[in-house]
């Protein structure tokens, strides 16, 4: 199964998100059966990339499994919607750069899994250049 | 040293010892002299004070800032700026490396040539606008956006001093570009 097996989708098609703003969207899993679906994550983080080694905080998580009761029916999207915060935002810097995602992980029987994840921007900060 | 020197005295001198000694010596000598050098600098250099109108700072706002520089120096250029730097920290092997990058440079005021005495320090203000699409502050374990307020002196005679005074940038409302 490759990455492409989760779709994320926002609704609006926005990509770019104000501070305060709400988040919705759905995830599908096509061509997966309801049998072989366990459990399904879902994050909304953000992480460095650039120079330095990660860092990364989740904003939001939900877990949902059948093992706990969860309906869990891949022929349905699931929606997600989150309330974005302050801060950190978006920024294409010169070493450090801050990207937010959706970030949705599927754990099947046999302990398989795909994850998927969809970028969006939080705020309009520009990418930086070099100082002369 | 001693035996090198002790050689001397007896008419014997080691040549080979005298060789040897001599780069330890040199490189000593610097050493003092830097430290002689930046003693002074310190005591000739007094302190520095910023004042800005309000903080943390937030993008697009305007500030005034006041900037006072006491001591007894001969200044041939004494700048302040506001400047924002990357700052990422990473391991290669068994070291962890950081590397900064200035990103952004808004110089504040800039003074030339000019002499400060003990009892009367430069005293100078000005204002100052944030960019409104200004990067906030932000500090995670390995990655850092800073920001500071930078005094940058050139003296006659003397080396140059630098001192920095860190200040926090909020987030904006999320919109907006860098003037």
């Amino acid at each position: 199964m490759s990455e492409s097996a989760v779709l994320i989708r926002f609704d609006g098609n926005g990509r770019i998100y104000r501070p305060g703003e709400t988040l919705t969207g759905q995830y599908r899993f096509p061509g997966v059966d309801a049998e072989q679906l366990e459990a399904v994550e879902v994050s909304v983080l953000w992480y460095t990339e650039g120079k330095g080694d990660e860092d990364l905080a989740v904003h939001q998580f939900w877990r949902f499994s059948a093992e706990a009761g969860g309906l869990l029916d891949p022929s349905q999207p699931g929606r997600f919607s989150t309330t974005l915060p302050n801060s950190p935002l978006s920024y294409e810097g010169q070493i450090v750069k801050v990207r937010w995602c959706v970030r949705v992980r599927a754990f099947f029987r046999r302990n398989k899994e795909v994850t998927g994840q969809q970028h969006f921007r939080l705020g309009g900060v520009p990418a930086a250049k070099a100082a002369p | 040293m001693w035996f090198a020197v002790h050689g001397y005295l007896e008419g014997r001198p080691d040549w080979l010892l005298t060789v040897f000694v001599i780069p330890f010596l040199a490189v000593g000598i610097g050493l003092i002299v830097l430290f002689i050098r930046q003693l002074l600098l310190t005591a000739a250099i007094g302190p520095t004070r910023v004042e800005i109108s309000d903080h943390p700072l937030t993008p697009g706002e305007r500030y005034h800032l006041f900037l006072s520089q006491a001591g007894r120096l001969k200044f041939n250029v004494l700048e302040a700026a506001l400047v924002c730097e990357e700052q990422a920290t990473y391991r290669q092997g068994t070291n962890t490396r950081t590397e900064t990058r200035q990103v952004y440079r808004q110089e504040l005021l800039r003074e030339e040539g000019f002499e400060i005495q003990p009892t009367v320090p430069f005293e100078k203000q000005c204002e100052f606008t944030v960019p409104s699409g200004a990067m906030h502050s932000f500090h995670a374990q390995h990655n850092q956006i800073q920001w500071r307020l930078v005094v940058h002196g050139r003296l006659a005679g003397w080396p140059d001093y630098q001192r920095a005074f860190p200040v926090i940038v909020r987030p904006g409302n999320g919109k907006g570009r860098h003037e």
